[in-house]
């Protein structure tokens, strides 16, 4: 059984880690019918120089993946349909979709799919038996980080997005709060919807490199209103004013964009006196796994600003590095910090006060302490998602 | 055992209604078709309906509608083109006041309606006091006088602003009618006695009837939900969205998704941006997934409701949904699959909230904002008051949505009986009460000569 893996457009680093990991989870299992699995992973074109070295991430330690060139090229359905006239009829009214190309078969070799879901991109046409891997649903509680306004082209391409995830042969998530948004929000029935295990990247070698006995935050954020921006940024001005010492890196994949050097584009309409904290902080920009390893080895704890990340990328790592998390309660946040066993402090409310007293607590070590319930992992792993795709 | 009277009283219905003017599913009209029904089970009476030429047509396609007979318990009825011509040459000197049609309508109905008593339908319906019969006319509220502020100020409040001069008519056609049907005590005391300054012998109060979907939706037994019967009212409601194109709700398991329901025109006094606000911190902050479909249309960009901010400005269109004009079985579908309707209305002119009835004749709880509709049903009702809040209170609103949905049959268990004891009174009763208020049956000295 070949299973192709399709990443979202614009696919960065956390998208990158989790599909290579998915790959080597389902590699690890046999179809249905005692056949080993294949897997493709359609990686999104860039420059051909950054997309060997995205390839080469991918395929390291395992070369029975296979990286594919992917592109999504958009068509009306009706063409769709007259290309692929035994397609099942699914998406009428949708007036365009997206197919997977990849300079060859375009992903039609492959027995089943494993999109990665993203909205922006509208309803994927369903040539193979497909299935959604959806991280989170953020757009539901932070709009503002995808969508200017009710006008924007993201709520048209989301409906019809949704509307291919209501037929799919199932929505893999990994906590039951998003569960309840592809439910509640995306409109995908109860039992179309599968929990499996959080994925962590493997193949991640943490080696402490602490010179000296000054704390390193590593504070894991993007240039969107998901992460809070301004809050994060005055709750550090008051950790320092009063006294913080911890020295922070702010970890991003577009950091230079919250640099003092390249012009403070993420930042604008945030007061002056708040941004005059970034003159105090470190900017990190992480393109490739290899960074950020740099970065762990030398952390002592992480925070993210994030405030509905499905699948917090801060918290994950702080899992697989051992170390401590600070990050806003949401419930993903609360049932990852648990299933993954990972300390941390959970602040309530998006307020830099209560951010910046975090923080300090954060300084003195004063986390919860990890509390792992194996109980709460699907047994199952990921072998329901493969049956999914191969039934009828 | 019933007795038909083997004659019936025949009961005139006045309405100035010009063509072209919606009447089904309209507030006042939706009223009249109860009260014909009401006619026709009872067999005492047969309603008369008399609308300006070229609006019948319209009024007989939704009276046909009804459980009712046309001919035997209703008749509608529009001047001919030979009387209004001949009307007009024969006063083609008067000086009548403008517009004339009210005139030519009283003395249409004068000369060829033979009733033994009119219900008026509203206080602004002026013809009504050229009427010879005994009358009795309708008062359902004076709700500007109590919300003045967000409507369009020059045309209403200007010196002859409608509001304004809808006082002095209201007064005077109440005034002149034999007597004023209000549909509550506290419409009847605030607004028909104290503001319009009417004597309150004159006011008859006859609250409706509680309605009842159940009969809309027959798979419904015993008006309980079920997990089947959500899934087939959830049905009807998916067709529904699929009929009309709105492609987010094709195909949506309703049956699977909590979610709130609110039934309403938007209005000054409906509070529907507090509903929606308490919906969207559930979701938004505590991170429930919850949904609020609402009926009341977004009247994008208006500032005299809070609506229309709370989804547009903040992109809450996925949670918090509108469908306007909802056919009866899609509006019985939909408050049948919600798990909680809310009714969060300042002031309503009758007594309770048809969305409470509405709500719990098709077995689905309902939480309500306390105004003096409200408080007037929890005089008979004092149960439901565990179901009631301060309408400006959202955190007071989101603890009761909460609390109904964590057990909504339990919810729906203790707030059915005040329902049922009020259909005890069914529209056979107030239509009776109507037709004896607009023949002067039910005056002291009328019911002395009867016995």
């Amino acid at each position: 059984m070949k299973i192709a893996i399709l990443l979202e457009e614009n696919a960065g680093i956390a998208s990158r880690w989790r599909a290579k990991a998915l790959a080597e989870t389902l590699l690890d299992e046999t179809s249905p019918d005692g056949e080993a699995i294949e897997i493709a992973i359609g990686l999104p074109r860039t420059n051909e120089v950054t997309w060997r070295k995205q390839e080469a991430e991918l395929r390291a330690g395992n070369n029975k993946i296979i990286v594919r060139h992917l592109e999504w090229e958009r068509v009306p359905t009706e063409m769709a349909y007259r290309m692929f006239p035994q397609a099942p009829v699914e998406l009428e009214f949708v007036p365009d979709c997206a197919l997977p190309r990849d300079w060859g078969w375009n992903f039609v070799d492959c027995d089943a799919w494993v999109v990665f879901s993203s909205r922006e991109q509208g309803a994927v046409f369903p040539i193979k038996p497909t299935s959604y891997f959806v991280r989170d649903l953020a757009e539901r509680f932070v709009p503002k980080a995808y969508a200017p306004d009710l006008h924007s082209v993201l709520w048209e391409r989301q409906k019809h997005a949704f509307r291919a995830m209501r037929h799919s042969r199932v929505a893999a998530v990994s906590t039951s709060s998003t569960g309840d948004d592809v439910s509640g929000y995306a409109g995908v029935r109860r039992n179309r919807i599968l929990e499996v295990p959080q994925l962590l990247p493997r193949h991640v070698k943490t080696t402490s490199r602490k010179t000296s006995k000054e704390k390193h935050l590593l504070w894991f954020t993007a240039a969107n209103a998901n992460f809070d921006i301004e809050n994060a940024l005055e709750a550090l001005r008051i950790y320092q004013a009063d006294g913080g010492t911890m020295k922070v890196t702010l970890v991003s994949e577009d950091a230079h964009l919250f640099d003092p050097a390249t012009g403070q584009t993420a930042l604008l309409g945030i007061p002056s006196q708040t941004i005059r904290v970034t003159n105090s902080i470190a900017f990190e920009t992480v393109q490739f796994e290899a960074d950020l390893q740099r970065l762990l080895n030398r952390a002592d704890a992480i925070w993210s600003s994030a405030i509905a990340e499905g699948e917090n990328e801060g918290l994950i790592r702080a899992s697989v590095a051992g170390i401590p998390f600070v990050g806003f309660n949401y419930p993903q946040n609360r049932a990852h910090a648990q299933t993954l066993g990972v300390s941390s402090i959970l602040y309530d409310e998006q307020d830099s006060h209560k951010i910046a007293d975090a923080l300090f607590a954060a300084e003195v070590g004063n986390f919860v302490p990890a509390q792992k319930s194996i109980a709460q992992t699907p047994s199952r792993g990921w072998a329901p998602l493969i049956e999914r795709l191969w039934g009828a | 055992m019933i007795v038909s009277k083997l004659v019936r009283s025949e009961i005139g219905v006045w309405s100035e209604l010009p063509p072209g003017s919606r009447w089904a599913n309209e507030g006042i009209s939706r009223i009249v078709g109860f009260l014909i029904e009401g006619a026709a089970e009872s067999a005492e009476f047969r309603y008369n309906v008399l609308v300006p030429r070229g609006m019948a047509e319209a009024v007989r396609e939704d009276l046909r509608t009804l459980q009712a007979r046309e001919n035997i318990d209703w008749l509608v009825h529009e001047p001919t083109i030979e009387f209004e011509c001949t009307w007009r040459a024969a006063n083609a000197e008067q000086d009548f006041p403008k517009p004339e049609m009210p005139s030519l309508l009283a003395d249409f109905a004068n000369a060829h309606i033979n009733v033994d008593g009119w219900i008026n339908t509203f206080p602004h319906f002026t013809g009504s006091r050229l009427l010879k019969q005994h009358k009795a006319a309708m008062l359902p509220d004076a709700i500007a006088y109590d919300f003045p502020i967000g409507w369009d100020n020059n045309h209403h409040w200007g010196p002859q602003g409608e509001f304004v001069t809808w006082l002095d008519i209201a007064h005077d056609t109440l005034s002149n009618a034999d007597a004023v049907i209000a549909h509550s005590k506290h419409v009847a005391h605030r607004h028909g006695v104290k503001l319009l300054g009417l004597n309150p012998d004159q006011i008859r109060v006859v609250p409706h009837a509680p309605p009842d979907l159940a009969p809309i939706l027959p798979f419904i037994q015993d008006r309980t939900k079920t997990e089947e019967t959500r899934k087939k009212a959830a049905y009807i409601l998916r067709e529904y969205a699929a009929l009309k194109g709105i492609e987010y709700l094709r195909q949506f398991p309703f049956e699977e998704v909590p979610f709130a329901a609110l039934a309403t025109q938007d209005r000054v006094t409906k509070n529907v941006g507090r509903a929606a606000e308490a919906v969207r911190r559930m979701v938004r902050s505590d991170r429930e997934n919850f949904k609020l479909i609402t009926t009341a249309p977004v009247h994008s960009g208006a500032t005299w409701t809070l609506f229309p901010s709370v989804v547009e400005n903040q992109q809450t269109h996925r949670d918090i949904i509108s469908i306007p004009d909802l056919p009866r079985e899609v509006h019985a579908a939909l408050f049948h699959c919600a798990t909680v309707i809310i009714h969060p209305t300042f002031y309503e002119g009758i007594v309770g909230s048809l969305t409470y009835y509405e709500a719990v004749s098709v077995g689905t709880p309902c939480i309500m904002g306390v105004g003096p509709h409200i408080l007037e049903l929890l005089e008979t009702a004092p149960e439901l008051r565990e179901w009631t809040f301060d309408p400006y209170d959202i955190e007071e609103q989101i603890s009761l949505i909460r609390k109904v949905c964590a057990a909504p049959a339990q919810a729906w268990s203790k707030q059915i009986s005040a329902y049922e004891n009020r259909r005890k009174r069914g529209w056979d009763v107030v239509a009776r009460a109507y037709a004896q208020a607009a023949t002067g049956a039910d005056r002291p000295d009328t019911l002395k000569k009867g016995q």
